[in-house]
């Protein structure tokens, strides 16, 4: 039996990709849009998601039985945004330019369906370990998005590649790219390519 | 009945352990997140006044600061002197398109000698480009007694800065802070 048998990696792949966050349940999109026209910005707000993803979903799901169902919101809200506040402190602290650069994004991790939606569609009603796999899936599958759109749009409206010049100077920069509207045109070409290939009607 | 003192108790302990989570969290990063928002401040001013220091090092930087930089206060403007050139810096606030923005600005006379964007938050890619050293570097020499003008096209003239394409409002607003700052600084000398 291999790896792809488990229960736990059904669960992640469930997660990253056959309900991909950005490019199939169209959440997560407004820091999608926000976030993503440059790799580093884009690679360090990824990892600060998947962080209080997945530790919010390892609390609640350690605390499951003992939450309330009439205020589990007030809980995971709780516990999430303490989360956030770690990693934004810790970017200021240890990161200041890159925490600079996201500006208030990292706070907004808070605000981002993905964390919830965890919380209360998986952790609320499943063990530790699958909670985590199911949190490390869909946090990481937006990631990948993320990751994903910002190397089009870095590429086009910078001419770079995490920062390194890739394009040459004969390359007009496209504005809209860098833009939220560049986001929308790129996340729509993916979904498009996405959806020809896997053949699948909606 | 009981649930309902549950529901209240769960979410006060849950409160004082993310409170005291956070206050932990805050003792740890609090001083460090001061300290590199001074570095980059005392940083910009020496890059201002051309004065060299070691890159990276933040010790370094505050060193440098305090053996070659004078602070005080000019017209109510926090402003430095070069103790070996003998030159004055303001540093200037505003609001810029989306936001607070910093800039500092070393002066020889009438003529500017060094600018710099301490912090902003314009649109990356277009207001944010008054970061791009080659925008920075457009500044010096400017003679800016009676204010300086941006232009949109052409070159720019004595007391005028080329504005960023597409970034005509973080322009605009540079433009507003530089002048309020040189009327005031101006003032003050005469």
């Amino acid at each position: 039996m291999g790896f792809r048998q488990t229960r736990e990696w059904k669960i992640f792949f469930e997660g990253f990709w056959y309900n991909n966050a950005s490019f199939r349940m169209m959440l997560g999109l407004c820091s999608a849009l926000a976030v993503t026209n440059n790799l580093t910005n884009t690679l360090v707000m990824s990892i600060g998601v998947i962080f209080v993803t997945t530790s919010s979903s390892t609390m609640i799901s350690a605390i499951r039985r003992i939450i309330p169902s009439r205020v589990r919101m007030a809980v995971f809200m709780m516990v999430i945004s303490t989360f956030t506040i770690v990693v934004d402190q810790y970017l200021k602290a240890y990161y200041p330019a890159i925490s600079a650069a996201l500006g208030p994004y990292v706070g907004l991790i808070i605000t981002n369906c993905i964390v919830m939606g965890r919380c209360e569609s998986f952790a609320i009603s499943n063990p530790v370990v699958p909670s985590i796999v199911d949190a490390v899936g869909v946090s990481g599958g937006y990631a990948f998005s993320l990751m994903m759109l910002a190397a089009v749009r870095e590429l086009m409206g910078f001419g770079t590649f995490f920062g390194i010049t890739v394009l040459g100077d004969w390359w007009t920069p496209w504005v809209i790219m860098i833009l939220a509207p560049g986001a929308f045109f790129v996340l729509g070409l993916y979904i498009w390519l996405l959806r020809s290939i896997s053949k699948e009607k909606t | 009945m009981n649930n309902r003192f549950w529901m209240i108790g769960l979410l006060l302990i849950l409160a004082v352990i993310c409170a005291f989570a956070l206050a932990f969290i805050n003792t740890i990063t609090a001083p460090v997140i001061a300290y590199q928002n001074e570095v980059r401040y005392k940083s910009t001013v020496l890059d201002v006044f051309g004065i060299t220091y070691r890159a990276g090092d933040g010790d370094a930087v505050i060193d440098a600061f305090a053996q070659s930089v004078d602070e005080h206060e000019i017209n109510g403007m926090p402003a430095f002197t070069d103790k070996s050139s003998g030159r004055t810096a303001l540093s200037l606030s505003g609001s810029g398109f989306q936001g607070e923005m910093n800039v500092i600005v070393s002066l020889d006379g009438d003529t500017i000698t060094g600018f710099k964007v301490v912090s902003q938050v314009e649109t990356p890619g277009l207001g944010a480009r008054i970061t791009e050293p080659a925008f920075q570097k457009s500044f010096t020499g400017k003679m800016v007694r009676n204010g300086i003008t941006m232009v949109r096209s052409g070159s720019a003239g004595q007391s005028e800065f080329d504005a960023i394409t597409g970034a005509t409002e973080t322009s605009r607003a540079l433009q507003r802070i530089l002048n309020r700052g040189f009327e005031r600084y101006f003032a003050a000398v005469k």
